[in-house]
């Protein structure tokens, strides 16, 4: 947070809408995303109440766990999702490209929730079915585990940074709008809305008023609100237990659809509220770089669709040693990318590491355009010389590479000095890249007097760390005893243990 | 004369029935102690859903039936048949070594149960069994008193109590799952809370006895479902921090007649009802009363505290930069409110000796987000 | 409540045994690792160049891990002035330059490879640079500020050696993640917890030792930071009440408020300089400007510093004197109001956050409290490690420079962390140890 963000919600709060908070929208939003709403049932983990799931606003399934205890239907559920799930990733198993190593998947699935609460109900629903075994004395349908497997995938994905195949759209909203409310209301999807796009008739304060009152609102999920819960869905779940009970098909049919059109009656409203969210970021321009992370998690999707082809095992309880050091590796690499990335392609992003001294702006006032330097292999190559004059509070030090969103792509510089002078600052950078392949630059690839240019620091190549590898955790992350876990895993989890029905 | 604290907090109360200090008040209490409203409110026994209600902004902590009836079900196999299961999960999942079980319920099986009878009775069997007299090992369904702000309040959780190797730990039967040995830390939290109130408790009450603290174990133990089965797996939770914490914030209670000093003599928070029980006194004059007490909102308090609602809108009414919760009004310093804030951004307003320089620093940002405004529109 | 003597009986003979013991475990062949922690101050370096020549003298060849280029650059030094008999490596990046007084010592070598350094006894780099290394092993390696190094990165580099002697000190900064997740917590081998600590868990056997004296803090603070940020493993000051002392050079005249901070800073070896109580933003021009013209106005009186090592007195420098900050930004700011005293000594003060002046050490210091003018406090600037650091560089006396409020924003602090299964609860409690400095600095505050 800075001043410069939290003015914004200051602004917001002050003029009772919502303020853009950046240029772009910096998450990629496919042209046919899946939605699901799940709802769990209040007091328990992995026991799926209903899911409402399609590809089209017009296109929604709704499927319900009328016995949300019984084990048996709730594997038939996670069956029922699984199928239109596996069908819709399945379909972007089609049309691969390259060749070899290369060769990936053109596209790569999108799944759309509302809000962080529904990840962690697909995590759950993934680490429920993704160690089930389809025969044996507890098998479950065939799409159970598999369906489980990639769920789970999608989550750990949606852990990193700057990834688009599963994402809460409270989180896609927030990134891009300030509203006057704190950060807790903000995850209540009908509170956010309330202050981008109140519905027709209200204004904001009415729209948050509602937003807040479930009777009204229903809760997008996976909690149900407590007086649904008591005073219309325990009721209803109790009659179709009595009317099973009696085994009186009349009645299975009558009160299984009254609990269906209970709880589609919860679930619709948020599915049209996801929606027009949808709509209104399509409505945000998409950052330029999305493009590039885009093709990053269109080669993860293809590596992890091969490992399944292949028969691959389901992931891990928890990471052991090296899995989990490396896994940190990446996504605080993916986190450095993500963040530059940002400041590249937003002005307002850049505006606020500018105000935090992480990145400058300011106009060209001195430059030493045919500077030539010889290399340790007695190359002589152009190291043009810039100096910017800048209102920024530049905190940079000397020997920072930089990138900027002003000048071509490519473009590659290093901090010579920074002098403060008064109230501006002077940097100095040295161009290191960019300027083509001979000795003298290409036309515009060296900022000149009078232009205004940008700087922001290059997060960087790094190699990838060198761990020891998986099978040979070296002593001091393993303790003597330790045998392989792995096996523990499948055997436990495959079985059932179940215990007490109630 | 001023009156003492005690007859002062009965009059903010009014005429109803003293409620207790409950576990959600105790974490409401951890969650904002600095609160002068909630303290009072918590201190006189007033019925913070009430008042809130009849303020015109009605809480909503209602809970599902479903979680009650699951919490219920699962706690009652732990404890089935002398609490063989949660026997089974003490020696196998957390590897204690339990010999011979003594096991005590300290329900009132016949009686009314009591909460003093009962409560004595606890207090009894328990310095029994710290002085190492008795077979005493598990203690089912204790109850114990805590002394706070000089009121006794009657703690009797989903709990149990056993002893081995001369120490007392106190264990929490919950039904959330733990899942690969992890669970939700804020409901985690809020299962020990009650846990650590309990230690205290127990420690007060041993510590009467001449018995010192180390005996009550400041490990809790967490029993609740594994996975997703039905099937009861255990967890230690190191409450050391959470101990000294709450201890802290119990002894800031005794301190409310610093408080209640600072409040006009005649002030009340009574709802005293009319013939068809609802309360006599109008909404305004209710709501008058409550906005002489300083309230410390954050937007927390809206997973915690009754009057949450009540006092967010209080906050917006004033367009005190709470609303927006600490991150954000950090950025700000000394400033208090939108108003403020935007008005000095725009140089409308004339900043004091103390905002000259958080000014100069809000014009230059409200600049810079002006330049950006104008570029996008340029796009 | 601990009764503190401030001193041991004889610290010099604690120290060395504990040296001993440290040796006589490493000698042992026993252990595949032997853990010191060694308190501010406590003769880490010492410990390492004797350790080194130990295991050279055995006929070792052992590599030493550090975690910055400036701590590899003085290991260096140290270890070749000590020993001019061996050569000593340094492997380094592209791109780095030997500091002058490095490139002054004909016994050491400068590398980019291993190859390079074939003629050393001792090979010396960070962490980072020995984990580009392939396939090279060691029979020994001392890493030094061994807490500060993360789990994952202690595992880039395991396998470079058979045996570690791992010295640190945990009372300091712990490594961190900016990645929000808890997906490791509770897990043994979490990698975001330091090196050290992911050891000991999957190790049960390994020595821990406790280097138990300090011999960088004065008589005056050893107490209060053993108390504050090592509670369970005391440590004392090696030198005596009367061993250090601070002079002025010349009388006050004009700024008594400073002067009468600097007069109690150097009677007492500690001075809270208190502002008016309000809420600012860290960037808060007076705070910051508070701290400089302390300094600058201790230059322009002049100081002359007594101590073991100059018992005849020795006048203070620029480079004596630092100033601690939380944030990078504060400390840009601070050089800036610095310069704006005008006194031509400022530019040659250090201004750095905590997690830069790590390891490092003074004559005097100032700070600037991190809670200070805050509504609330954050896990952040609440942390012990951060206190810590700014607390124990000194030699002489440490100054804070804090807005009223601070025990009240304790006071009222919630507790709303979030609670974790199998997890212990680390020590010491950033809340306790701060609530300990802040009833110390209040016997020594000044209201300005």
């Amino acid at each position: 947070m800075s001043t410069l963000s939290a003015l914004a919600y200051v602004q917001a709060m002050e003029s009772m809408q919502a303020v853009p908070l950046t240029e772009f929208r910096h998450r990629r939003l496919s042209a046919r995303p899946l939605v699901i709403i799940p709802l769990a049932m209040a007091g328990e983990a992995g026991a799926p109440l209903a899911a409402m799931v399609g590809s089209a606003k017009r296109n929604g399934t709704l499927l319900v766990v009328a016995q949300p205890r019984n084990r048996d239907q709730r594997f038939a559920f996670a069956a029922d999702l699984g199928q239109v799930v596996m069908d819709y990733i399945d379909s972007f198993r089609q049309d691969r490209r390259g060749e070899g190593e290369r060769s990936r998947y053109t596209d790569a699935p999108q799944i759309l929730v509302p809000n962080p609460g529904g990840i962690k109900a697909l995590a759950d629903l993934g680490r429920m079915c993704r160690f089930r075994s389809t025969s044996g004395p507890y098998a479950v349908p065939d799409a159970v585990p598999k369906f489980g497997m990639w769920l789970t995938f999608l989550v750990e994905r949606a852990e990193q940074a700057g990834t688009s195949m599963l994402l809460p759209v409270t989180g896609m909203l927030a990134e891009h709008w300030a509203t006057g409310q704190s950060t807790i209301e903000d995850q209540n999807l009908a509170s956010l809305m309330a202050w981008i796009a109140p519905p027709p008739g209200l204004n904001v304060e009415q729209a948050m008023a509602e937003a807040e009152n479930p009777d009204v609102c229903p809760p997008a999920g996976p909690s149900t609100s407590p007086e649904f819960d008591n005073r219309d869905l325990a009721p209803a779940i109790r009659r179709f237990d009595a009317a099973r009970t009696l085994d009186d098909p009349h009645a299975l049919a009558a009160t299984e659809r009254e609990l269906r059109e209970l709880i589609a009656g919860q679930i619709q409203p948020t599915w049209r509220m996801v929606w027009e969210a949808i709509s209104l970021l399509r409505s945000v321009p998409e950052a330029p770089r999305t493009a590039k992370r885009f093709e990053r998690d269109c080669k993860a999707f293809t590596d992890y669709s091969d490992y399944r082809d292949s028969g691959g095992l389901p992931q891990r309880k928890r990471d052991a040693a090296i899995g989990a050091a490396r896994r940190l590796g990446w996504l605080e690499h993916a986190l450095a990318e993500f963040e530059s990335d940002m400041a590249f392609d937003d002005r307002s992003v850049l505006a606020d590491r500018r105000s935090a001294g992480e990145a400058f702006a300011g106009m060209v006032v001195e430059a030493e355009p045919s500077r030539t330097v010889t290399t340790a292999k007695d190359r002589r190559v152009p190291r043009p010389l810039v100096t910017v004059r800048t209102d920024d509070p530049v905190r940079l030090a000397a020997d920072t590479r930089l990138i900027s969103p002003s000048m071509p792509a490519g473009h590659k510089a290093m901090i010579v000095s920074v002098v403060r002078d008064g109230d501006t600052t002077r940097v100095t950078v040295e161009v290191t890249g960019g300027m083509g392949r001979g000795r003298i630059p290409k036309q515009g690839t060296v900022p000149e007097p009078g232009q205004r240019v940008a700087y922001l620091p290059d997060p960087g190549w790094r190699p990838a760390p060198q761990f020891p590898a998986s099978d040979a955790t070296p002593w001091t992350h393993s303790a003597a005893d330790e045998g392989d876990t792995d096996s523990a895993v499948l055997d436990d989890a495959a079985a059932e243990e179940w215990g007490n029905e109630d | 004369m001023r009156k003492p604290v005690d007859d002062r907090l009965t009059a903010l109360r009014g005429s109803a029935k003293r409620l207790d200090y409950s576990a959600r008040s105790l974490a409401a209490l951890e969650n904002n102690p600095r609160c002068t409203l909630r303290a009072l409110l918590d201190a006189s026994g007033s019925d913070k859903v009430a008042i809130a209600t009849h303020a015109g902004h009605p809480p909503s902590f209602g809970q599902s039936s479903f979680a009650i009836t699951r919490g219920n079900a699962f706690e009652a196999m732990v404890k089935d048949n002398g609490c063989a299961e949660l026997l089974r999960v003490l020696r196998e999942t957390l590897e204690l070594t339990l010999p011979e079980v003594g096991y005590e319920d300290l329900n009132d099986a016949g009686g009314d149960g009591r909460s003093k009878e009962r409560h004595e009775r606890t207090e009894e069997v328990l310095l029994r069994a710290a002085r190492g007299e008795g077979d005493g090992t598990l203690f089912d369904h204790p109850m114990l008193r805590l002394q706070i702000g000089g009121h006794k309040a009657y703690l009797e959780p989903d709990l149990v109590a056993f002893r081995i190797d001369g120490r007392f730990h106190v264990v929490e039967i919950k039904s959330f799952p733990i899942i690969d040995e992890q669970a939700a830390p804020s409901q985690v939290r809020a299962a020990t809370t009650q846990a650590c109130a309990y230690i205290i408790a127990l420690r007060d009450l041993l510590g009467r006895a001449g018995i010192g603290e180390e005996t009550v174990s400041d490990t809790i133990v967490l029993v609740a479902p594994k996975d997703f089965t039905n099937r009861p797996t255990g967890a230690f939770v190191d409450a050391r921090k959470q101990v000294a914490a709450l201890t802290r914030q119990l002894s800031r209670i005794e301190r409310i007649g610093d408080l209640v000093d600072l409040l006009p003599e005649d002030l009340t928070f009574d709802l005293a009802p009319d013939a068809e029980d609802r309360p006599r006194r109008p909404a305004e004059e209710l709501t008058e009363a409550l906005d002489q007490v300083l309230a410390t909102y954050r937007p927390d308090c809206l997973t915690h505290c009754e009057m949450a609602f009540y006092c967010r809108s209080r906050a917006r009414a004033e367009a005190s930069l709470d609303v927006l919760g600490p991150a954000v009004r950090e950025q700000f310093g000394g400033i208090d409110t939108t108003t403020m804030v935007m008005g000095l951004a725009r140089g409308e307003l004339a900043p004091s000796e103390d905002q000259v320089e958080m000014a100069a620093a809000l014009r230059h940002a409200a600049r810079l987000r002006a330049e950006l405004e104008d570029l996008g529109g340029a796009a | 409540m601990r009764t503190d003597t401030g001193t041991t009986p004889d610290p010099a003979a604690a120290a060395a045994a504990a040296t001993e013991a440290v040796l006589a475990d490493m000698a042992s062949g026993r252990h595949r690792a032997v853990v010191v922690d060694s308190p501010p101050g406590a003769g880490k370096s010492t410990l390492v160049a004797r350790a080194a020549h130990e295991l050279t003298a055995g006929g070792e060849r052992p590599i030493i891990v550090a975690q910055t280029n400036n701590q590899v650059d003085d290991l260096v030094v140290r270890l070749a002035r000590d020993h001019p008999g061996i050569v000593v490596g340094r492997l380094s990046a592209t791109g780095y330059s030997p500091p002058p007084v490095l490139d002054a010592l004909t016994n050491t070598t400068v590398g980019r490879t291993l190859a390079d350094l074939a003629g050393c006894r001792i090979v010396v780099a960070t962490a980072a640079k020995w984990a580009t290394v392939r396939d090279a092993t060691f029979g020994w390696a001392i890493l030094d500020e061994a807490y500060q190094m993360r789990s994952d990165m202690l595992l880039q580099i395991v396998e470079r050696f058979d045996r570690g002697l791992f010295v640190g000190d945990p009372g300091q900064l712990d490594p961190f993640t900016i990645v929000g997740t808890e997906r490791w917590i509770g897990l043994p081998h979490d990698p975001t917890q330091n090196g050290v600590s992911v050891m000991l868990a999957h190790n049960q056997n390994i020595p821990v030792h406790r280097l138990p004296v300090s011999w960088r803090l004065p008589s005056s603070a050893a107490p209060t930071i053993s108390r504050a940020f090592y509670p369970f493993t005391h440590f004392s000051a090696g030198t005596d009440d009367d061993a250090r002392a601070l002079e002025f050079r010349t009388a006050g005249f004009g700024r008594t408020d400073l002067d009468e901070t600097l007069a109690q800073a150097f009677t007492t070896g500690w001075a809270l300089h208190e502002l008016r109580r309000r809420h600012v933003p860290r960037t808060d021009t007076e705070t910051l400007q508070t701290a400089a013209d302390l300094a600058g106005r201790l230059l322009h009186r002049g100081a002359v510093a007594t101590c073991e090592r100059h018992q005849g007195g020795r006048p203070l420098e620029p480079g004596d004197i630092a100033i601690g900050v939380a944030h990078r930004d504060q400390a840009d700011l601070v050089r800036a109001a610095l310069a704006r005293t005008g006194n031509p000594g400022a530019p040659g003060v250090t201004v750095d956050t905590a997690n830069r002046l790590q390891g490092r050490e003074f004559e005097v210091v100032i700070v600037v409290h991190p809670l200070s003018g805050r509504r609330d406090a954050t896990a952040f600037h609440l942390e012990a490690g951060r206190l810590c650091v700014l607390a124990s560089r000194h030699r002489q006396a440490c100054i804070v420079v804090a807005r009223e409020g601070i025990a009240d924003l304790l006071d009222s602090h919630p507790s709303t962390d979030p609670v974790h299964l199998s997890v212990r609860a680390k020590f010491p409690d950033g809340w306790e140890a701060n609530q300990i400095m802040l009833d110390k600095l209040a016997q020594h505050r000044v209201a300005a």
